[in-house]
């Protein structure tokens, strides 16, 4: 995908129209307006990711935690928002949109999850402050006096922001370093997502092409990333091959001073050609189809490989499974 | 006076409503509740939303049944047709003329997918309409076959007659519903939403007005527009002008309101039952029956009271069993309990007397009826915050009461509150006084001398190793007086604590809903 299919706007008509709301005990409201409010919350995402997502979604709503549910297609969407707390609805729905846009069940149960949750926190709070503006300047008409309860979207997200702690800029790095192996233990601790996505929150606003960046996560295989480090250089070679900026992640790794993820590098090429394949000994990930990963044919091996073009260093690649009759994956050396 | 009236509460009910009506399918439904309750509110309101979602979509009938005969009913209905634009549906004027007519155009404006609903359904129990239910029969078993059949909606208040005309075996209409709403009073929730719009957030104003309307909307929606009431800034002068207003003065809209809904529903031996329990606050069958020597027997009237009509409710101490001799009996409703017990003697007493005399002397009678009804509240408020999951004290059962019969006084155990969690092994017991003054130094150690005789109880031993929770409930605790008590070690609870756990702000704000023409008040 080129930078300039990027940067077109997404037709809210086109993310519309990929949503059902489907009938079921919403409460004190109609089908039409809980539409409306979904609409735009996913026209602010789609304009963000630049692209619509790659099936229609249906939304219901159930008494459990809102959920997406894995490998379905038409998008599953689950909600516990009821009546007209349109702020709850915008705050949920964009959270499970963004694990749609984040291509959540392309890998599962990998220990970056933590960051996926962290980016959808991310986006309910990022909508959240965009809608409060859009309902101001464009109220739908299908949301009664939408204009009149744009500002509540903004004391939500201010709400749900000040229950995370909050940690000055200097002092995220360190946190980050002490939060990061309990995160991969658990990638549902609210306060500590939370945390990351607060962080984040003036990146976004000030920069949101960078939402483009995340919309390519998971076209990789994160299990093969041991490090969170390993995992910001896996998506920059990613972005890179696909001729994208990756401002997301040397971003990220910027506020959390996260260490040897990103360096200037060679060309990836080259680069496996000079290193060559390095066998760790195990078996780690499974290997992936897909196109996010150079493949090295060689007589004895097929080797997989992600880098870091801009990497200097002498060995910038490791082989992270076993080398197996044809293929290996190659990584990063940390 | 504070906001504009809208439609309040009744979120899952009108979800309900509008999932089963949303469904292309046929139904059949009914929903029931005392009279001013809500339910001709709660059909328009979904019917209004409903036509949100599609404007030209279904076409609805609302018809209130007249008291009357088959030829007015068939007029009405006739009206209505002509009114909600349906002509069409019969190809020009319906012929419509006695009770089979109605039925037929029930049939046949459902058949076509319109939504018929049919209010004050209850008349057709007694009286010259008590044809039409089996006429509705023919056609409901005609129209449930069908596919894409609209449906037929009955609303009904007196509780004795829809039963009758519904759950009888013998009903021409048993069995034969897709659906059954009861509305119950407003929750808590709803009623402290109510006082914030309406300038009664004051815990003390929110008791008194829950203590005169309990749940009942219609009600509250006279507060709401009795202008200027809550620019009055004491208690006392407040509630005295709120009870003028409302009930004493010539033109109060709630002077008759007590008598008309008893009227309806009871005979002379059940009102003197109802005024019995309603002058003792609760009172055993015994206390009945001291009270009404020249009938002969108490009992069926008060099962009849408690298990039919609902009026008044059989309280029976934590873990007592259902035939155990303890039972006492409130009166279910809060607006008939205050009715009995202090406002129509009251209304009695202003059509010789100055209003404003009567208010003011009325008061301290108030003040006491509010001191039972803040026990009911709290317990009721417990029960729905735990519900919620918003409370620091999440239940396994629902809250209680505990007394007992000790014959010597020393033995009396009597606790307000009992509410526990199994699953942590924590127990509140809890005191509720109207005055939070009343919390003082003997008024705390009773409470932890009942307590401690109901832990030697057999029903208390179970709780004897529990962490356990001494709760003091008041509608307003002073801050000072709050920090003392809770530096001795006692939890304190107010409405205002409620109101953060009912009303938590993590769900942001509501939005505006759209509301019917009814409620609106351009009917």
């Amino acid at each position: 995908m080129s930078e300039a299919n990027l940067t077109r706007r997404v037709s809210p008509e086109s993310v519309s129209a990929l949503l059902t709301v489907e009938n079921g005990n919403w409460g004190a409201t109609s089908l039409r307006s809980i539409h409306a409010v979904l609409a735009s919350a996913a026209g602010v995402l789609a304009d963000a990711f630049g692209r619509v997502p790659d099936a229609p979604i249906r939304v219901a709503p159930w008494s459990r935690d809102p959920q997406v549910f894995d490998d379905q297609r038409p998008y599953q969407i689950r909600l516990s928002a009821r009546d007209r707390y349109w702020s709850q609805y915008v705050y949920q729905f964009s959270h499970e949109f963004c694990h749609v846009m984040t291509n959540f069940d392309r890998h599962k149960g990998h220990k970056h999850r933590w960051f996926d949750e962290s980016l959808c926190e991310l986006a309910s709070l990022f909508v959240l402050h965009r809608l409060a503006e859009l309902w101001k300047a464009q109220p739908s008409d299908a949301i009664p006096d939408a204009a009149g309860f744009a500002f509540n979207h903004h004391t939500y997200a201010e709400r749900t922001a000040a229950r995370y702690p909050r940690i000055s800029r200097d002092r995220l790095p360190e946190w980050f370093t002490e939060a990061v192996p309990r995160l991969e233990a658990n990638p549902y601790e609210r306060d500590l997502c939370g945390t990351v996505a607060v962080a984040l929150l003036d990146s976004v606003h000030a920069d949101p092409a960078l939402w483009r960046d995340c919309g390519h996560l998971n076209h990789w295989d994160p299990n093969a990333d041991p490090a969170f480090k390993d995992y910001l250089g896996s998506w920059t070679v990613h972005l890179q091959e696909h001729s994208l900026s990756s401002r997301a992640p040397a971003a990220i790794a910027d506020l959390f001073k996260v260490v040897g993820s990103l360096s200037p590098g060679r060309s990836p090429r080259r680069h496996a050609s000079e290193t060559g394949c390095y066998w760790r000994g195990e078996r780690r990930h499974r290997l992936t189809p897909g196109p996010t990963h150079h493949t090295l044919r060689s007589p004895t091996y097929r080797c997989r490989v992600a880098y870091d073009p801009r990497y200097s260093g002498p060995s910038n690649a490791t082989i992270a499974s076993s080398p197996s009759r044809d293929a290996l994956s190659v990584r990063r050396a940390t | 006076m504070g906001g504009r009236w809208t439609f309040y509460g009744r979120q899952g009910e009108l979800g309900t409503l509008l999932e089963r009506l949303r469904r292309r399918r046929w139904f059949f439904g009914t929903i029931r509740g005392r009279r001013r309750i809500g339910k001709t509110a709660l059909i328009q309101q979904a019917l209004t939303t409903l036509r949100e979602d599609d404007p030209d979509g279904r076409r609805t009938l609302l018809v209130q049944l007249p008291d009357s005969t088959p030829a007015d009913l068939a007029a009405v209905f006739r009206n209505a047709v002509r009114e909600a634009g349906l002509e069409a549906q019969f190809g020009g004027s319906p012929p419509i003329r006695d009770l089979p007519d109605v039925a037929a155009a029930v049939g046949a404006l459902c058949s076509v997918g319109a939504i018929v609903a049919l209010d004050e359904f209850q008349i057709c129990h007694q009286g010259p309409l008590r044809g039409l239910p089996s006429l509705l029969q023919m056609q409901v078993d005609r129209l449930q076959d069908q596919d894409r059949a609209g449906g037929l909606i009955l609303l009904g208040s007196v509780q004795s007659e829809m039963e009758a005309l519904l759950d009888d075996r013998r009903a021409p209409l048993f069995g034969r519903t897709t659906f059954d709403l009861t509305l119950g009073p407003w929750d808590l929730r709803t009623i402290l939403e109510v006082c914030r719009d309406h300038g009664a957030e004051a815990p003390e104003r929110c008791l008194t007005l829950w203590t005169l309307f309990g749940g009942v909307p219609k009600y509250w929606r006279h507060f709401a527009e009795a202008d200027g009431l809550n620019a009055i800034p004491a208690w006392q002068p407040w509630a005295q002008q709120l009870c003028e207003r409302l009930f004493l003065r010539s033109d109060a809209p709630l002077r008759e309101e007590g008598d008309s809904l008893l009227g309806r529903e009871l005979h002379r031996n059940y009102l003197a039952i109802l005024r019995v329990v309603a002058e003792r606050r609760s009172c055993t069958h015994g206390d009945v029956r001291d009270a009404l020597p020249e009938l002969t027997s108490t009992g069926p009237y008060l099962t009849t009271l408690v298990q039919d009509l609902r009026l008044i409710e059989r309280q029976l101490p934590l873990f007592a069993h259902e035939r155990q001799r303890r039972a006492r009996y409130v009166v279910a409703d809060p607006f008939l309990n205050a009715w009995l017990s202090v406002m129509q003697p009251a209304c009695q007493a202003a059509r010789i007397e100055p209003s404003s005399r009567i208010a003011e002397r009325m008061l301290p009678r108030l003040s006491t009826l509010e001191g039972h009804a803040f026990e009911r509240m709290v317990r009721e408020a417990s029960d729905e915050a735990s519900r919620a999951g918003d409370t620091d004290f999440p239940m396994t059962d629902r809250a209680s009461g505990y007394w007992n019969r000790a014959q010597r006084g020393t033995g009396a155990v009597e606790i307000d509150v009992v509410a526990w969690n199994d699953e942590e092994h924590r127990v509140r017991f809890g005191s509720c006084k109207r005055n939070p003054e009343r919390h003082d130094r003997l008024s705390l150690r009773a409470l932890r001398g009942h307590v401690d005789r109901f832990l030697a109880t057999k029903e208390g031993s179970r709780f004897r190793d529990w962490h356990r929770e001494l709760v003091l409930f008041s509608p307003r605790f002073p801050a000072a007086q709050r920090a003392g008590l809770e530096s001795d070690g006692w939890v304190c609870r107010d409405l205002v604590d409620f109101r953060r756990m009912l009303l938590p702000e993590d769900r942001g704000a509501n939005g505006r809903l759209p509301a019917s023409v009814k409620v609106e008040g351009a009917e």
